[in-house]
């Protein structure tokens, strides 16, 4: 992609701002109705287009280098990379879902086809002694297994990787982060206290059973389509 | 030993004040000074923190901060200056370790290296080196456009600086770095997907 004259860099740079405030569906119209018809004669609309469709890219391809770097300069490389097709344990992987610096998650379906079911396994990084975080990882394991409730993801099976990282195998949630859900569904206020209610009796449930979960965060609280945390 | 062994606390916070004062050859001195403290600080950082998954850019840069700067006698700005300072100072870090890395796949060994020199130990895998260098290509395309917008990258990238750090750093607004960074990625990220 060329660089343009300072001008109209500027100038690009003022429209793509106020464009990316808008709704991505509005992007278009946008960007249309504040370039000038000369602007657009230079292909300015398409540039700015282009560039605001890839920003949400963007934004993960440098937050993905920059945990590359990080994990490179800790000195541990990143074994954990199953393909499309590979197996699990009982699953096959359909899809990764995503990764954090400590486990990668796939949604998986069982290999044997015995029963149509998506599920998501969480594979983890395992680091320093490793016999320690097997032991660790078995307790947690046993803990999550005794816990029931409408509003937590039901874990369902564990294990170890051929290549020995532990895995869970948890109930696949099709949802959207609770802040997204809230914004694309405009709720009002007394909506969006409901649905806090029922984030609020899932963490009291689990802190009945002494388990804190430590990181409870819009992007870890999901909503499906009919509401339900 | 590396050269700047013999400089002291309060000489680096002098050349720091200095160059905050607008005193550009200040920076000559400062550099590699900062250059060679985070080449170790990333080091010792590998070894310390291999069973930790808290590990980051930003962290070595506050490190190497806390050990060359006098911290209670510089305001923030010097503060966000040497911050600024030590994020180039990464970037060339982390470019000569990805030139290495290539060099090395090519089977192609770059020039000897004296034992002690310890950005040999950073090693990066080759899919880092590659999309490092390919960034810093189009960077230094945008630097030549747009010099702000590329030390905007460099602090925020590199340096792993906050916001308001990068603002007070390069003597701009917030709202300034937040645009311009916005920009500045999306294009770097259009430039390197058509490679």
């Amino acid at each position: 992609m060329h660089l343009p004259d300072k001008q109209s860099w500027e100038r690009i740079s003022d429209v793509f701002t106020q464009a990316l405030e808008q709704p991505s569906s509005q992007w278009k119209t946008w960007v249309n109705n504040h370039l000038s018809e000369k602007e657009k004669k230079q292909g300015m609309d398409t540039y700015i287009l282009k560039l605001l469709i890839k920003a949400p890219r963007a934004d993960a391809f440098f937050e993905a280098l920059q945990r590359n770097v990080e994990d490179d300069l800790c000195g541990y490389e990143d074994e954990i990379n199953y393909q499309q097709g590979e197996r699990i344990g009982k699953f096959r992987i359909i899809k990764e879902l995503g990764h954090g610096g400590m486990a990668r998650v796939y949604l998986c379906e069982r290999a044997d086809d015995q029963f149509e079911h998506k599920v998501a396994v969480k594979v983890m990084k395992v680091q320093g002694d490793i016999d320690f975080s097997k032991e660790r990882f078995r307790q947690e394991q046993q803990i999550l297994a005794g816990i029931n409730h409408p509003n937590i993801a039901q874990l369902y099976d564990g294990g170890f990787t051929d290549e020995g990282f532990p895995f869970i195998v948890m109930e696949y949630i099709e949802g959207m982060p609770i802040d997204e859900y809230c914004a694309d569904k405009k709720l009002t206020v007394s909506e969006k206290l409901r649905l806090f209610q029922q984030v609020c009796a899932a963490i009291q449930y689990a802190h009945n059973q002494f388990i804190i979960h430590q990181d409870i965060k819009p992007a870890n609280i999901l909503v499906s389509k009919d509401g339900l945390v | 030993m590396t050269h700047h062994s013999t400089v002291s606390v309060a000489e680096v916070t002098l050349f720091l004040e200095e160059f905050s004062r607008g005193n550009k050859k200040a920076l000559d001195k400062l550099f590699p000074i900062v250059y060679d403290e985070l080449q170790r600080g990333a080091h010792k950082m590998k070894q310390q923190f291999f069973n930790l998954d808290t590990f980051n850019t930003t962290a070595i840069v506050h490190e190497t901060y806390l050990k060359l700067i006098h911290a209670g006698s510089v305001d923030v700005k010097s503060r966000s200056h040497f911050f600024h300072i030590a994020a180039r100072a990464m970037r060339q870090i982390l470019i000569n370790a990805s030139l290495r890395k290539q060099a090395l796949k090519r089977g192609v060994n770059p020039r000897p290296l004296p034992v002690d020199e310890l950005d040999n130990k950073l090693e990066l895998s080759d899919r880092t080196a590659e999309d490092l260098l390919l960034l810093n290509d189009a960077l230094k395309k945008l630097e030549i456009q747009d010099e702000r917008q590329a030390q905007i990258v460099e602090c925020r990238f590199f340096g792993g600086m906050t916001i308001e750090e990068t603002a007070l750093a390069l003597n701009i607004s917030p709202a300034t770095v937040k645009r311009s960074w916005n920009l500045a990625k999306s294009w770097l990220y259009v430039v390197l997907s058509e490679q």
